[in-house]
């Protein structure tokens, strides 16, 4: 796998060899460079392998069982997979949803936040204000926030319609309308989310110094010159974590579509994590839904692979 | 290797007594756990736990003084109380039984017990019952005591049961001065009455996005959902089908029935009755407290529509039991007999909160609160009902169900299609039913 | 003559800045709206957490009932044992919070800055466990805490919550960020790693620890899967579980839940607003120049 692109060319001068052990100076060096690596680790990663890594690595395992909780599980191989990809077409459904809300609530997501962004950073008093009310909505419990949006999304009265109304738009029956269902899920995901890229945007634009600025302005930069070459390059480690997280997170959406559909109507916001809720807690199926966890790891992980090579192009670590 | 020895241990700690145990001495703890706590040694201090979904403060205090109870009979067991919402005890309990975490008394549904029944989530009744004359078993109705059996033992006792009967709103039949639903309605003459309270934006009936729903209309006119056996679905024969096709018209052709606009909400049906916008919804009498305290006019019930069925409406309850892993099972009886023995539920039917299971108490219960006039319908409409048969993997193939029908309430897809389509898949999931019956045998 | 000029220049000063003014306004008015909608659903939880429970669904299109029912705080505070799920709702939290910047920025150091054997596959193995939805493996930490003898305890609560990837990952590609240069010079003047990294490095991170401060104190305040399984006896639930409380079998009672959400997301507006400042805090490397 080697080494991660942006941790290239970190190392000071004398330690240019890459590999690990190699003269004897050079390995006493190393090994207490090392030594601290895991020290610095300790802490956290203790936890995280006995909290988090240890129940991640026997849910895989079960993914090879048939467990149906109340029975001890019984090996089953590979029959799980390949139930899964040739026996189950309400799994192509969920994939293909899933797809449908990844597709369109990651681009609009990180185009609103990076909108708001820059916005609040052209102001010049009250920003702190606007950016408590632009996060207020992560601070919502999923809960609360998922059942006013019912209500906002009711057809005749709600308030989603009613703005529509304003522009002469008559909107359509939003939860109850399979067309249109999974659309009202993603909008509500990204009024409730949006704040959180647009605060890690604000935080890297911040970041980057005036002087940058002053000079292309001096060399005759206008905004948008200015947004390409500099803003852009100098906020793309924070872009490129928004954009990593968002992807990330988008794949397993399930509170809200649990919360506000329940998965239908006629399954049309049944999601791979809700579809992974229903066989684990509701058909007592915990095998299959690991599952098909890990089926979704791998899509994660490939595209999220994917994003971390091509990542050298245009993210800038200097 | 930690990983694997971690899992290695479930894969042998859920093994040790895990086949259902069938042992009809009462004292005997399965899973070879000590036995010094042997039968006649009641003096020593026993702390039984038993889980139960609530819904408000009131309902909690109505089961921890029922709880208390036990304590008065037995000074040496005490009952710890615990609970959850609805939804949140479903999806806890299996993960509880997995670990070996589970409650003592377990609290279980009829429309659930097929599910944790053939899995040995339950320990059989009657030996303890037997031992119990007290306990008058007799008095209990008949059919609720049979939706919470399994392979002819009884698993759980019943503390409600409840038909599903119709609800309707005085005010709204008044107003348009449409006749009241009565005893002896046929199909036509709800139509007519859902015709006529249809206006102003009002509706004559809600339907709510389920197979229970449906399953009445569907017995109405003759028909099933499956066979006997529960080896073939027989939801696309003429019978069902036609009254599925009824409900659709009320949406789609007469306009009679109010469009779904939440379909995740389950309580949506509900809720349209309490704005008092629908005239008609079917429901049980489990929710007579929530009418009384959220509806602003006047409401009674009505038998549900009949086409010519024998049966037409389903019945379901549900009740307590004990836990086979439990290391205190005769404990947990002597606690189960106080909570669901006579006394227990003239207390249960004071606090008006469920229609009881024990037909002696009925009578406390309509004096509690006598809300809808037409209580006496609750027990007329039990006697003329059958419990919803459930299989194994219901939760899997109630969902399907209902995903498929969504299709003809939201997109007005023609019924026939939509119910052959359920035949391809409700029969593999029988068969699978019916695989897993044959293995736990 | 003077006073012509005068004129004359300011004439030419005031449309650039009229313009510029005319701009802002806009830009304020615009964007005032847009947080208006925004709010919007925040509006809507007050006013339906004041109406009278009668009128809940009779009226649904009006804001406000027929009158303010500010006792529906009251009913909602007394519904459920909120004072004790706030204490253990506000514990668990701080104390996950603490647990997790402070570990996860030592080991965010250790990926960003330090070489050792293994570094690059354990990332990626933190990276991994990022796509496990939670739903497959609650049920193995359940069970985890059951060997433990910790079901119904705070450690089940904070344990599995405070080691999540998450922060390494966001710190660690902040601390990438950083000029090497900075800590380059500390070490040649003798500074040890860790003096590097509290000296240097934390005090440069202060909007990036903030961010995740406020994060993960907000995730786990309101996170309620995990403690709705793990819990049981009301000593030791938590304030997201509670809200769930409303959610009956028969019916939601709407306006008491709306009730406990506004006062559910007050401490994390609290929390939000304390560390709001050191977000503000840019990095100035006004001596860095050229880069």
């Amino acid at each position: 796998m080697g080494s991660l692109p942006e941790t290239e060319n970190r190392e000071v001068p004398q330690r240019e060899v890459k590999t690990k052990f190699n003269s004897g100076v050079r390995k006493q060096k190393f090994n207490r460079e090392a030594l601290s690596g895991y020290l610095f680790l300790a802490p956290n990663i203790l936890g995280f392998l006995a909290f988090t890594a240890l129940p991640v690595v026997v849910s895989f395992i079960l993914s090879f069982y048939n467990w149906e909780m109340l029975i001890p599980p019984m090996f089953a191989g590979l029959d799980n997979f390949k139930n899964l990809f040739f026996n189950d077409p309400l799994f192509l459904l969920v994939i293909k949803n899933t797809l449908y809300y990844v597709g369109v609530y990651v681009p609009f997501n990180i185009v609103v936040a990076m909108i708001l962004a820059l916005w609040l950073c052209t102001l010049t008093k009250g920003v702190a204000i606007y950016r408590t009310l632009f996060f207020l909505p992560v601070l919502a419990p999923t809960v609360a926030a998922a059942f006013i949006w019912k209500f906002m999304f009711e057809p005749k009265v709600g308030f989603v319609n009613t703005f529509l109304g304003w522009f002469g738009v008559s909107g359509p029956n939003w939860l109850g309308d399979p067309d249109f269902a999974m659309l009202a899920i993603i909008i509500m995901s990204v009024w409730k989310m949006v704040g959180y890229n647009m605060v890690i945007f604000i935080a890297g634009i911040q970041s980057i110094p005036a002087s940058l600025y002053e000079a292309a302005k001096i060399d005759g930069a206008n905004s948008w010159d200015r947004f390409i070459h500099i803003t852009l390059p100098m906020i793309s480690p924070a872009l490129f974590f928004g954009v990593v997280m968002t992807v990330i997170t988008s794949f397993q959406v399930f509170d809200q579509a649990y919360i506000m559909t329940g998965g239908g109507p006629a399954n049309a916001t049944n999601t791979i994590v809700m579809y992974i809720y229903e066989n684990g807690f509701q058909y007592f199926k915990m095998g299959y839904a690991s599952s098909i966890a890990w089926v979704l790891f791998g899509v994660i992980f490939a595209v999220t692979m994917v994003q971390m090579k091509v990542q050298k192009k245009w993210v800038n670590y200097d | 290797m930690l990983a694997l020895a971690f899992s290695l241990s479930i894969l042998t700690a859920c093994g040790s007594g895990s086949t259902p145990s069938n042992t009809s001495s009462g004292g005997q703890t399965s899973g070879g756990q000590s036995t010094e706590k042997a039968q006649g040694d009641t003096e020593e201090k026993v702390q039984l736990r038993w889980m139960m979904w609530t819904g408000s403060d009131e309902e909690k205090k109505v089961w921890e003084n029922l709880a208390s109870k036990v304590t008065e009979k037995y000074p040496n067991i005490t009952v710890k109380f615990e609970t959850d919402t609805f939804s949140s005890y479903w999806d806890k309990l299996p993960a509880l039984i997995a670990s070996g975490s589970a409650p003592d008394i377990v609290s279980m549904q009829s429309l659930r017990m097929p599910t944790f029944a053939t899995r040995g989530a339950l320990e059989p009744l009657d030996p303890y019952i037997e031992k119990t004359p007290d306990f008058k078993i007799e008095n209990f109705d008949k059919s609720i005591l049979e939706a919470l059996s399994w392979n002819g033992k009884v698993m759980a006792i019943p503390y409600d049961l409840g038909p599903y009967i119709l609800y309707y709103n005085k005010d709204l039949f008044d107003k348009y001065g449409v006749p009241y639903p009565d005893e002896n309605m046929d199909w036509n003459s709800f139509l007519e009455r859902a015709k006529g309270t249809t206006q102003d934006g009002n509706y004559g009936f809600v339907l709510r996005n389920v197979i229970d729903q449906v399953v009445p209309w569907i017995w109405g006119n003759g028909g099933d959902y499956m066979n006997e056996d529960a080896t073939k679905s027989l939801m696309h024969e003429p019978k069902a089908a036609e009254a599925v096709q009824f409900l659709s018209d009320l949406f789609h052709k007469h306009k009679v029935a109010m469009p779904i606009t939440d379909p995740g909400n389950e309580n949506f049906y509900r809720e349209a009755f309490y704005s008092g916008k629908v005239a008609m919804y079917l429901d049980g009498p489990w929710n007579f407290g929530n009418v009384r305290a959220k509806a602003n006019f006047e409401w009674d019930i009505a038998p549900v529509p009949n086409n010519g069925g024998k049966v037409n409406t389903w019945i379901a309850g549900s009740g307590f039991g004990i836990f086979p892993k439990s290391k205190h099972k005769e404990e947990a009886w002597k606690a189960i007999s106080v909570m669901m023995g006579e006394e227990g539920f003239e207390y249960l039917a004071t606090t008006g909160r469920a229609f009881p299971a024990r037909s002696t108490s009925i009578e406390t219960f309509q004096k509690a609160d006598p809300r809808p006039a037409g209580m006496d319908l609750v027990t007329k409409a039990a006697e003329k009902s059958k419990p919803l048969a459930v299989t194994t993997n219901w939760q899997e193939t109630q969902l399907m169900i209902n995903r498929e029908l969504d299709k003809i309430w939201f997109n007005n897809e023609p019924v026939q299609e939509v119910l052959n389509n359920i035949q391809k898949q409700f029969d593999p999931l029988l068969e699978k039913h019916q695989q897993i019956l044959s293995s736990s045998k | 003559m003077s006073q012509a000029a005068d004129l004359k220049a300011m004439k030419t000063i005031r449309p650039k800045t009229a313009k510029k003014t005319i701009l802002m306004l806009l830009s304020y008015t615009a964007l005032s709206f847009l947080a208006f909608l925004m709010v919007m659903p925040f509006i809507i939880m007050i006013a339906t957490a004041l109406k009278p429970e009668n009128e809940l669904f009779s009226n649904p299109g009006a804001l406000l009932g027929s009158k303010l029912a500010w006792e529906n705080f009251t009913y909602a505070w007394n519904y459920i044992p909120f004072g004790r799920f706030f204490i253990n709702s506000i514990f668990v939290s701080l104390t996950v919070t603490i647990l997790e910047v402070l570990t996860s920025s030592l080991a965010a150091y250790a990926f960003a800055r330090l070489r050792f054997p293994g570094r690059d596959l354990l990332f990626y193995l933190y990276l991994g466990t990022l796509m496990i939805p939670a739903q497959v493996t609650i049920v193995p930490q359940f069970i985890l805490m059951n060997q433990f003898g910790w079901v119904d305890t705070y450690q089940a609560l904070i344990l599995p919550a405070a080691f999540t990837a998450f922060g390494t990952f966001l710190l660690r590609q902040f601390f990438l960020t950083i000029p090497f240069e900075l800590e380059e010079s500390a070490r040649i003047d003798g500074c040890s790693r860790f003096g590097t990294y509290f000296r240097i490095i934390l005090p440069l991170s202060k909007p990036a620890l903030a961010t995740l401060g406020v994060f993960a104190f907000v995730t786990q305040w309101n996170s309620f899967f995990w403690p709705l399984v793990i819990t049981s006896s009301d000593e030791m639930k938590v304030l997201s579980v509670g809200l769930k409380m409303f959610q009956g079998i028969y019916g939601t009672e709407w306006h008491l839940m709306m009730a406990a959400s506004a006062i559910v997301i007050i401490p994390s507006v609290i929390v939000f607003g304390v560390l709001q400042r050191y977000l503000v805090e840019g990095i100035q490397l006004t001596g860095m120049g050229g880069r």
